[in-house]
């Protein structure tokens, strides 16, 4: 307690104590801007609905309110519960995955650049799926939406051994990292590209809506295994999150502390390809996510990822739902998701790139 | 030595290979018989001639072409992963191609029959274009040179996508063939054409061998040896990019051949430049002359060569990387 009677010993803690206001506030205000995007996201649309009564459309249908068939509040509730929010939630859900495997690869990898888009994890996971899609082809004896699921999982962690293969012998610098990602793409990449080219000419369309990301055609029943997924995965990283901040120090610093880096690192991303390929076997390969989000959140509240684990979930809903809601009022689903998150996200790639984050100096 | 005989000898294996059959000394034969005596007008000759001949040299040519482009990113970028197309140029391409597919917009006014090449070569160059002039602001390090290239292939691919959703299905096949990298369609002038330009540009890279050698050591060595790494890198970038850009006009994206060549050759013959790029052009052209020979054995309406060399490099070219840098930091 000596500590605190000295005047500047005061004033850190006060500063402490502010700084964590400031990193609760700010995901206070991400969630709130959440809700409200959610109701103003519900209310436009093909048909109308007044925003204000949003929440309680949602609260009466949830509490079990019946309406007579073809009444307005019939179609209120039919469009808004049955056609509108699950694509909202699974935006929210997809969003939110992405961004919270985004940060914690980051910090695994000390590398502001990775993301399971720019490893490869994605367009892998993508391939797996493409494979069960088209050509029925599975992996085990698993066959309709779980075969997808299986295969692209499958396929979604041989980048990730072929990283850590490689991480485990040399000490990879981040620019490596990308370019073994990029050159994994290129080859799931092609090989997605022949399979294209066998199916039916009708097919190659749809499955390409699906290659690069589109929330248009979700249905409740996509919702649990992944919202599950992001509970289990979320609730995993964020009790992990202080072995994050740890490895970040280093692996010797890691040592000390406990942590075996290795393990921590080969268990964490066998996790991330899971809840990655939980997303991308529902709305196929979602870019940039995973980088934006934790890059904004940390240019924020900083780097501990106690507090960017959890801010990351929050911005990654956010941002996809504004992202899908552009998609489908700004461009009437003429430009999938997948595109739109591209556009914004490839130039924020660059910008990144220029700047080099002073917090990740060491790495580069 | 041993590699040009080789691909010579696949040279003449692959003549001989493909959906309509001919032996191999017949094949020879042909070709022998066409030089002494003149041509004859049969039917095994236009195989040999039409197919065959320009389809097994523009292998070679490119083949060489791709593996000398990515010995010398290697080199100067100090990254066994560095090449052409994973630092931006086959994006650039496949945007060019989409632009003339989807939206019959060619850059050039050049007519149809080139519309696809010529879209295709322009957009290629744009990556290396906004490098060079982003390191006329600032000195930029080969670090920087591969992420922006990077960069610049996530916008592009972004933009590619954009166009793909609103394409009908019949100009999808048609992009995501191009986009395979096949050989099936060229002819002679073709041949002729990437010939000169990889030609050039190979003996303009040869020539910049010693500084490249010095990069490679480190780019203050380089400096105290009186080279500017910077003009160097910028210039090699320039002429990389341009040889790549012919090629994969004409040809479509077929990737890792500059990867796994350049690196099979440093396993065994060591880094020196002097050496290194000669050799890396010959098994470069080795490679993907098997690699087009498999792929019409494989299938006889002829796998896309582009999956082959994938499919193939991309094993061998990861157990090298792992086998060679075990030392180092890449």
């Amino acid at each position: 307690m000596r500590y605190e009677e000295d005047e500047d010993g005061i004033r850190v803690i006060e500063e402490y104590n502010a700084s964590l206001s400031r990193k609760v506030t700010f995901i206070v205000l991400m969630t709130v801007a959440i809700v409200i995007v959610i109701c103003l996201s519900g209310s436009a649309g093909g048909r109308h609905i007044d925003v204000m009564s949003i929440p309680g459309i949602i609260w009466d249908h949830i509490m079990g309110a019946t309406y007579q068939w073809g009444t307005q509040e019939w179609w209120d509730d039919y469009v808004l519960v049955q056609v509108r929010m699950p694509r909202i939630l699974i935006s929210c859900v997809a969003g939110a995955t992405l961004a919270i495997c985004g940060a914690a690869v980051q910090s695994l990898m000390s590398n502001p650049i990775a993301s399971p888009y720019t490893m490869g994890i994605s367009s892998g996971a993508g391939f797996g799926a493409t494979l069960a899609i088209i050509l029925g082809f599975s992996l085990g004896n698993v066959t309709g939406m779980y075969g997808i699921t299986f295969n692209s999982f499958v396929f979604g962690m041989i980048p990730v051994v072929v990283i850590l293969m490689i991480s485990r012998v040399v000490r990879m610098t981040p620019v490596t990292l990308i370019l073994i990602g990029v050159a994994i793409s290129q080859f799931f990449g092609s090989l997605t590209s022949l399979i294209y080219i066998g199916a039916e000419e009708g097919g190659i369309t749809a499955a390409y809506l699906w290659e690069i990301g589109s929330i248009v055609n979700v249905k409740w029943a996509d919702l649990p295994f992944m919202a599950a997924m992001l509970v289990i995965g979320g609730t995993l990283l964020y009790l992990a999150s202080w072995k994050f901040n740890v490895i970040a120090m280093g692996e010797d610093s890691a040592k000390t502390m406990g942590v075996d880096a290795n393990k921590f690192r080969l268990i964490t991303m066998c996790l991330l390809a899971l809840m990655t390929m939980s997303v991308v076997s529902f709305v196929g390969i979602i870019g940039f996510v995973g980088l934006i989000a934790p890059h904004v959140v940390r240019s924020v509240i900083g780097s501990d990822n106690r507090f960017v684990m959890p801010a990351s979930l929050v911005g990654g809903a956010l941002l996809l739902l504004c992202a899908d809601s552009v998609a489908r009022l700004g461009t009437s689903d003429l430009l999938p998701v997948g595109t739109v998150i591209s556009l914004i996200g490839a130039p924020v790639f660059i910008y990144l790139i220029l700047r080099r984050n002073s917090q990740f100096k060491g790495a580069w | 030595m041993l590699l040009l005989v080789a691909a010579i000898a696949t040279l003449a294996v692959s003549m001989g290979v493909g959906q309509y059959h001919l032996g191999l000394s017949e094949a020879v034969d042909i070709i022998v018989r066409w030089f002494t005596d003149g041509p004859d007008d049969s039917l095994k000759e236009k195989i040999v001639f039409t197919q065959r001949v320009p389809r097994g040299l523009m292998a070679l040519v490119v083949g060489g072409g791709l593996a000398v482009a990515g010995a010398v990113m290697q080199s100067m970028l100090h990254n066994p992963l560095a090449d052409p197309y994973t630092t931006g140029v086959s994006s650039g391409a496949s945007l060019g191609a989409a632009l003339y597919v989807v939206l019959g917009i060619g850059i050039l006014p050049l007519g149809d029959t080139v519309g696809l090449v010529s879209n295709a070569f322009v957009m290629s160059l744009i990556p290396a274009a906004i490098v060079v002039l982003l390191s006329v602001y600032r000195r930029v390090t080969a670090t920087t040179m591969i992420l922006v290239g990077i960069g610049v292939m996530y916008v592009f691919s972004a933009f590619t996508q954009t166009l793909k959703v609103i394409a009908t299905p019949q100009q999808m096949e048609m992009l995501y063939m191009w986009q395979l990298g096949s050989l099936t369609q060229c002819t002679v002038q073709d041949v002729c054409a990437v010939f000169a330009v990889v030609a050039v540009c190979t003996a303009l890279l040869y020539s910049l061998r010693t500084d490249l050698n010095l990069l490679s050591v480190g780019d203050k060595a380089a400096v105290t040896m009186g080279t500017d790494p910077w003009k160097v890198r910028v210039l090699c970038l320039v002429i990389v990019s341009f040889m790549t850009s012919v090629m994969v006009s004409f040809t479509g994206v077929i990737g890792f051949v500059g990867l796994v060549a350049p690196q099979m050759i440093r396993l065994v013959m060591g880094s020196d430049n002097r050496f290194l790029i000669p050799a890396s052009a010959m098994f470069g052209a080795l490679f993907l002359l098997v690699c087009d020979c498999l792929s019409r054995v494989v299938s006889s309406v002829g796998l896309p060569v582009g999956i082959l060399t994938a499919a193939i490099g991309s094993p061998i070219f990861l157990y090298m990387l792992v086998k060679r840098s075990r030392r180092h930091t890449i």
